[in-house]
């Protein structure tokens, strides 16, 4: 029986290079668009659209690596992270799987189970996205129709007020009164964008600036006592 | 030629379908090495099999939620390119404020406005939303390994308040994306309003009836019913 080192070893070299392939031909399929179609954008406009996404969305990633990359193991991880909707399925879904196996994460069993568990889960919702896509595909040309115009023209909107509830309603994970922390940030955005300079357009250059002071504010709140971590 | 005919197009179709075809190769070639571990270490058949079932199940409602989202970003991107990043690295939210950005960046105020203008904001759009998730790919290369060999118990060492600062990341996020909303119209206000309480309701209905399977779908039906709710205010406003 070969080694568990031997076989890690094969997950990680596996791993990166198909991780490695993905984000190549992640890349591609824009080039490629953009060379057909010539719709190359100049390296200025290029550069001000992507660099405040890459700065924020850098950091996160990391700290999703930091965070979730004990507990999946390493061949759930390459393939969750590619794949995607770690926290909303591919983690539950691992964690559920072992559950059921009753393992606790870290083991040699543990990361072989959570590879299998992922990998199942990205091919049923990589099927279950395609059937939705030959569904959508002959309903293409009703996305002209003005009343999804409307609604598509609202759809940031929607989005947050879904999302504002989520993050700062639901008092499940371990931090109570974390909702205090958001005051703060909200005060200083609109005294920016109302009394200012409107931010639309340097959205990425503000959420660098707000992400300290967030955090510095809930540190203040967590000090004083008005957010606690609840230990179960 | 419009955004749209570009962003539908058989081209973009046929280079996702190849991506696409590649996750599902990956994923069957990492079931296939640890199918084989497992067998090697002597994980019963029976285990493995209530594994699989397990996560086919628990995998359905969230899919479905997923294509939802991708049925409420198809009228702004197009159906192939959100068919992509749903299907590697993003998230319905995550891919909306990508795109949101770039065209902000561009100088249109909303991204349908970037969309009705010009093909070129295209081009910016998926560069930008692949350049953007790129730094955190490339750390999946070089990183997974080193945490999962080093085991780094980030968790334990950064005490409380690394618990509370992960807990409030997003708030800054929120801030700069909803403040705005205020100043953009009623029915924007209305609109957001209306998907808050939609999730509210949710919420509720989760609770009072233990319905646990609505967790999966309560941002895509507040994100779908909310936009829905823009038209009855426009309706009524405008």
């Amino acid at each position: 029986m070969k080694s568990f080192d031997s076989y890690q070893n094969k997950i990680h070299r596996v791993g990166r290079i198909s991780f490695s392939i993905a984000l190549f031909w992640m890349f591609l399929i824009p080039i490629l668009v953009c060379a057909k179609f010539d719709i190359f954008p100049s390296l200025k406009t290029y550069l001000n659209a992507s660099l405040s996404l890459f700065l924020i969305l850098t950091p996160i990633a990391l700290s999703e690596i930091i965070s979730f990359v004990p507990l999946l193991g390493s061949g759930a991880s390459y393939l969750a992270f590619e794949t995607g909707n770690v926290s909303n399925l591919k983690l539950p879904c691992a964690m559920n799987a072992l559950k059921i196996a009753n393992i606790e994460p870290g083991s040699e069993e543990a990361e072989v189970l959570s590879t299998i568990s992922v990998a199942v889960s990205s091919i049923v919702t990589t099927i279950i996205i395609l059937i939705g896509v030959l569904l959508l595909v002959p309903l293409a040309s009703v996305f002209s129709n003005q009343y999804i115009n409307i609604a598509t023209s609202n759809i940031m909107p929607a989005l947050f007020g879904a999302m504002f509830l989520s993050f700062v309603g639901t008092s499940n994970g371990p931090v109570k009164g974390n909702w205090k922390a958001i005051i703060i940030p909200f005060i200083l955005v609109a005294v920016i964008h109302y009394l200012i300079y409107p931010i639309k357009g340097f959205e990425g250059i503000v959420i660098l600036l707000m992400i300290p002071v967030t955090i510095l504010g809930a540190k203040f709140l967590h000090k004083k006592g008005f957010i606690k971590v609840i230990k179960k | 030629m419009s955004f749209f005919d570009i962003a539908n197009s058989k081209f973009l179709f046929i280079l996702v379908s190849i991506g696409i075809l590649y996750i599902l190769f990956q994923s069957f070639l990492f079931l296939k090495i640890s199918l084989k571990r497992a067998n090697e270490i002597n994980i019963s058949k029976k285990t493995i099999s209530n594994i699989i079932k397990s996560s086919i199940v628990f995998t359905i409602a969230p899919s479905i939620a997923i294509v939802l989202g991708l049925a409420a970003l198809a009228p702004s991107l197009g159906i192939p390119w959100p068919w992509l990043r749903l299907s590697v690295i993003g998230s319905v939210s995550y891919e909306l404020m990508a795109a949101n950005m770039a065209s902000s960046a561009l100088g249109y105020n909303t991204l349908a406005e970037a969309t009705l203008s010009s093909s070129n904001s295209l081009g910016v759009i998926m560069l930008a939303m692949s350049t953007g998730v790129a730094g955190g790919m490339i750390m999946d290369i070089f990183f997974i390994k080193k945490v999962n060999t080093t085991a780094i118990k980030f968790k334990e060492k950064r005490g409380d308040f690394g618990i509370v600062a992960l807990s409030v990341l997003f708030f800054a996020v929120l801030a700069v994306f909803i403040v705005p909303i205020f100043g953009d119209g009623t029915i924007a206000v209305l609109t957001f309003l209306s998907s808050m309480i939609v999730a509210l309701i949710q919420g509720i209905i989760i609770k009072k009836y233990n319905a646990n399977w609505l967790k999966s779908f309560v941002l895509a039906f507040s994100l779908i019913l909310g936009m829905c709710s823009s038209i009855i205010w426009t309706n009524i406003f405008l």
